[in-house]
């Protein structure tokens, strides 16, 4: 057990690393030159001079070779120096800091609306299976899947806001402004873990123990969500690592069209406009976050099913 | 086969609606003779009519003729990326598992590295990088999602590889290529053609997705994603304007996941009569694992949930279906 997480971390940070150099490969590839562009900045609307450019050639470390351009930023990244925004003219790790809490109140908020979306629907759908409320669902969920994210903002922002004017149409205020984008964020991972949640409990309320617990005299409810549910989770679990990505991607639009000042937008803005010290910075941390949480979700996975913990070679038939 | 295609009254009717929205792009010409792109400012935001069957948007184009020829670009791109990730997938997830060793490897690193990473961030980096443009975001599409098409073929091919008719293929000195093209490849196919299906709806939407945020076709070619885009300052005057490339894509993309969760369950082996043999039961106990990671069985467990693949929502998976409430025969 032990092992099988030492396995896992082994193979994670090597993984992480490789991910670094990727990003930084594919953005030093790019067509352009990051000195050009950087004096550019710097320079407000002048044309740079080639000492400038040099200057700024410089600073960026373009004059050494590749790799050791990577070791330095790789040292970089250890010390907390992430490089200077090329757009904000502030320290990357500035920028990502002041932007980090809006969007784990966004995340935090549509896990909220998952949870107490799903639940219910799951659970309604598993018990009047195949019945009316079953059938909405499947529904309901294939249409919540099916839909771009983007086109039920504003399906929502043209009810909400054009035709009722009872939200903001975006930026970070009071609660109200979060109600939209925590939605949105929210339908994709609500519409899975209902059907999840539905299949596997239908799977665990069949099995033997349940009938016991029934003959026994236990409250049907109780049985359902001390039982059913606490098995019924395991299968959830397995999604989680998924459903971080999805979060993490629909972020992205979310925030862009709600104009929520969190690290989504934030990777929006560095991609449009060429920050490429910022892109790194958003991706590797994009990245990092991603293999965090996997991982977390693979050690509690072991732990939740003895039989991972007990035998490391998993029979799947 | 095809009968019991037939009574799958939802797969049916998403390759109904498929073949319709197919139809209307490969027809786009005649169905909507009018040009897309002709600006007409004395007629801006006209309500639906004759001449103009969905009315015209802000620019007095006809609204109609976009949505038609759009939707021949967006499912376009949508075919030719799907197409190009299946056919890059596939290769690279047979070259690992056929060969093994360094290759494998590498491979499969490379698959872990391009997939730490949310695809939608990925693809961004990728196409923010190459520039905007039809070939670039179809290039950019493919290059992100081919990962997860080769893992789930190695593990696929890893499986079949194990089974005695290729055993027996092995020991009668077939070479790799012939034991790929004659036994393991057959195998795949169905699987391959249910995930490319299930897929496409992926693809659409991201397709349609990296366009809305600006990195697809250049204005004024009319593609749904860049409608949805441009239709959004105008969601005051005319909502309408957002509402058909948005419906246009959210029907496609249902109709792919009707479809693919149809072949799914067509294809599904619990619903086959496999005859395994008595010695084949001995030798899966006794087989060595493919070794997956875990990540890889997890992805392997989620795409066998029907409705967690691909992010599709779907029908019952059979087991459920089978569920008694007087318990359950093991």
């Amino acid at each position: 057990m032990a092992r099988y997480i030492a396995r896992r971390l082994l193979v994670a940070v090597p993984t992480l690393l490789a991910l670094s150099f990727l990003i930084f490969a594919l953005v030093s590839a790019a067509p352009g030159d990051p000195a050009d562009e950087l004096a550019r900045r710097l320079n407000g609307s002048q044309e740079p001079s080639p000492e400038q450019i040099e200057a700024a050639r410089q600073e960026l470390n373009l004059d050494r070779p590749f790799l050791k351009q990577y070791v330095l930023w790789v040292k970089g990244l250890a010390t907390g120096d992430l490089g200077l925004s090329f757009s904000k003219k502030r320290p990357v790790t500035e920028v990502v800091a002041e932007r980090v809490g809006a969007t784990v109140q966004l995340a935090s908020a549509a896990l909220v609306v998952i949870l107490v979306a799903s639940l219910p629907l799951g659970v309604v759908a598993a018990l009047y299976h195949r019945r009316w409320p079953d059938q909405v669902l499947r529904v309901v969920a294939l249409v919540g899947a099916s839909m771009p994210s983007f086109f039920f903002a504003y399906l929502m922002i043209i009810y909400f806001v054009t035709r009722l004017k009872l939200l903001p149409v975006g930026g970070r205020g009071g609660f109200e402004s979060m109600i939209m984008p925590a939605i949105v964020l929210a339908v994709l991972p609500t519409a899975i873990v209902s059907r999840l949640l539905r299949s596997s409990l239908l799977e665990v309320l069949g099995e033997d123990f349940i009938r016991t617990a029934r003959s026994k005299g236990v409250a049907g409810a109780v049985v359902v969500v001390r039982h059913g549910l606490r098995n019924a989770a395991i299968p959830v679990v397995t999604y989680l690592g998924t459903l971080l990505g999805n979060l993490l991607e629909g972020v992205v639009i979310t925030e862009f069209i709600f104009a929520w000042p969190g690290l989504g937008s934030l990777t929006f803005e560095a991609i449009a406009q060429r920050d490429y010290p910022m892109i790194q910075a958003t991706v590797l941390l994009a990245g990092a976050v991603f293999i965090a949480i996997n991982l977390i979700v693979d050690i509690s996975y072991a732990l939740l099913d003895p039989r991972i913990r007990l035998d490391s070679r998993l029979e799947r038939v | 086969m095809l009968r019991r295609l037939a009574r799958d009254r939802a797969a049916v009717l998403g390759l109904a609606i498929m073949a319709i929205f197919f139809l209307a792009a490969v027809f786009a010409p005649v169905i909507a003779s009018v040009d897309p792109n002709q600006t007409d400012f004395l007629n801006r935001f006209a309500p639906s009519s004759r001449s103009h069957l969905l009315g015209t948007d802000h620019l007095g184009r006809d609204e109609f003729a976009r949505l038609v020829h759009g939707g021949r670009l967006s499912l376009g791109m949508a075919l030719s990326a799907t197409a190009g990730i299946t056919l890059l997938g596939l290769t690279l997830g047979l070259v690992a598992a056929m060969y093994g060793g360094v290759v494998e490897t590498v491979i499969m690193r490379l698959v872990d590295i391009l997939l730490s990473v949310p695809t939608l961030i990925l693809a961004l980096v990728v196409v923010g990088l190459l520039g905007q443009g039809l070939r670039n975001l179809i290039i950019t599409i493919i290059l992100v999602q081919w990962p997860r098409y080769a893992r789930l073929v190695r593990g696929m091919a890893l499986k079949v590889r194990e089974r005695d008719f290729v055993e027996a293929g092995r020991a009668a000195g077939s070479s790799r290529r012939r034991l790929v093209v004659k036994h393991i490849l057959p195998n795949l196919i169905g699987p391959v053609v249910v995930f490319s299906t299930v897929d496409m709806g992926s693809t659409l939407l991201a397709v349609s997705g990296l366009s809305f945020l600006g990195f697809g076709v250049p204005p004024p070619t009319p593609e749904w994603g860049a409608m949805l885009s441009e239709a959004r300052f105008q969601i005051e005057r005319a909502p309408q304007l957002l509402l058909y490339p948005g419906i246009a894509i959210t029907l496609v993309v249902l109709a792919f996941n009707l479809a693919g969760d149809g072949l799914r369950d067509l294809l599904d082996p619990r619903t086959q009569a496999i005859r395994v043999t008595k010695r084949e039961r001995l030798r899966e106990r006794l087989r060595k694992e493919p070794d997956l990671t875990p990540a890889e069985r997890e992805a392997e467990a989620i795409e066998a949930v029907p409705e967690a693949a691909a992010g599709a929502a779907s029908r019952p998976a059979r087991p459920a279906a089978t569920a008694r409430p007087g318990g359950r025969r093991r």
